[in-house]
């Protein structure tokens, strides 16, 4: 049976030291490269991410990685991790407005009031198949967030001082988006991790 | 509900971790990445790596050490120590780091401060201010110009909303037990909402407890009081509310 490849889009942003070693305890095979021919025959795509919007979506034109994952085949599935999440949407309102990538049909906009959601904080699943992790407490960092339909939304997590709910997993035919730090969560984050590509892959 | 962090705090001193007392002796540990993988594994929120010899000394930032400590952990991790620009922070973040603390930067070059947060973003940067206690009043440590700054500077630097966080670090009692100043509490809370992290001088439960029912406070930092002791974190948490940490 073939091993299933992770490539990591290496866009000079990011950690991806944990994603690696998430992916490897995992079992996976996993690359990290900003070549384009490597990851075209990789499995699934992992877009990183810890920065602001301006930077990262500037040095993925600059490396043409913009054009190759808008144009990525339905075979090939991808994951967008914290920052990388927001990058799938349309536009962001992060320092400046600019362009996403527009592969959901979502804005990243400010949390109210200044407000940095860091810490950690629970997740609602909306699926049974995730029913082991509702209410677990994964690791998040961000300070911005997709604003998304709700019929993309697997998973949220409710700030309580704001009194409102962020997409903390998402949802679209092969893209998934997890806004929270799932390689950063210790033993949970890596078990989750794993049901989500179980789950995706299928 | 986001729940209370304790962040496990490693000093580092030459590539060694050490166990500080006061920032004036020191007493080596071992190497930061076996003392990272014991924190990870005993249930820190947060891990420090705290580099205090790389801005006083103007070393340059030791990367391999920053990725070997991330290749042992998968516990969320702080650095500390000499980020000057917006390159240094984005390669902090690619050795293995997820969020930077600023400190000695802040008072020397504000607008690179800000060049830096535009970089990784306002969630991934804290600003560290140590301080002291002098004349009965309170005082923001420039440890790097030698100087004392006013706790009004130190507010007015935080709404430049560079920041997600604050880490108050006691700078005269670090090393010392139990013994963290809360009086600085009064003078902070009043004017800045900015969440806060407490470290120096930080080790009981029941201080902690009080530290925590301060509603801005999201998490205090301890150093050598969690290096000897194999559950201390668990034994800590076990006596304090239930609710305050995550399951």
């Amino acid at each position: 049976m073939k091993r299933t490849t992770i490539g990591i889009i290496d866009y000079d942003l990011g950690n991806v030291q944990s994603l690696r070693n998430c992916f490897k305890k995992l079992g996976y095979i996993c690359v990290f490269s900003q070549e384009i021919k490597i990851l075209k025959k990789c499995d699934i795509l992992v877009l990183p991410g810890v920065g602001a919007f301006p930077p990262a979506i500037k040095s993925l034109r600059e490396k043409k990685l913009d054009i190759f994952i808008q144009s990525l085949s339905k075979a090939q599935s991808l994951i967008g991790v914290c920052l990388g999440m927001q990058l799938l949407g349309k536009s962001s309102e992060e320092i400046e407005s600019n362009k996403g990538l527009g592969l959901i049909n979502a804005k990243t906009i400010q949390l109210p009031k200044n407000y940095t959601h860091v810490g950690w904080n629970n997740v609602s699943f909306n699926s049974k198949n995730f029913y082991e992790h509702d209410q677990k407490h994964f690791y998040f960092n961000h300070s911005y967030y997709l604003d998304i339909p709700k019929k993309y939304i697997l998973a949220s997590s409710r700030l309580d001082n704001l009194d409102i709910e962020v997409p903390s997993i998402i949802k679209k035919n092969n893209i998934l988006g997890i806004q929270f730090h799932p390689e950063k969560s210790q033993a949970r984050g890596l078990h989750l991790l794993e049901c989500l590509l179980i789950d995706h892959l299928e | 509900m986001i729940k209370k962090r304790m962040v496990g705090v490693i000093t580092v001193k030459d590539s060694l971790a050490v166990q500080s007392f006061g920032y004036k002796t020191y007493l080596p540990l071992g190497k930061p990445a076996v003392l990272a993988e014991n924190l990870d594994r005993w249930g820190a929120d947060e891990i420090l790596l705290n580099c205090i010899d790389v801005s006083s000394q103007s070393k340059s930032i030791d990367l391999n050490l920053i990725t070997s400590v991330s290749k042992a952990i998968s516990t969320p991790l702080i650095y500390s120590g000499g980020v000057q620009s917006p390159e240094d922070a984005v390669s902090v973040v690619k050795a293995g780091a997820d969020r930077i603390c600023l400190d000695a930067i802040v008072s020397t070059d504000i607008h690179m401060a800000v060049e830096i947060s535009k970089t990784l973003g306002r969630q991934a940067i804290i600003l560290t201010a140590p301080f002291t206690r002098s004349h009965q009043d309170h005082f923001w440590l420039d440890h790097i110009g030698c100087k004392l700054n006013s706790i009004n500077d130190l507010i007015k630097t935080i709404e430049m909303d560079i920041f997600s966080e604050l880490m108050l670090v006691d700078s005269d009692n670090e090393g010392i037990r139990n013994s963290f100043d809360m009086s600085i509490m009064d003078k902070i809370i009043p004017l800045t909402p900015i969440p806060l992290i407490l470290f120096g001088g930080i080790s009981s439960a029941s201080q902690i407890k009080k530290i925590f029912n301060i509603k801005n406070v999201s998490a205090v930092g301890i150093g050598n009081s969690l290096s000897y002791k194999e559950l201390a974190i668990k034994e800590l948490k076990s006596s304090l509310p239930k609710e305050w940490f995550r399951s």
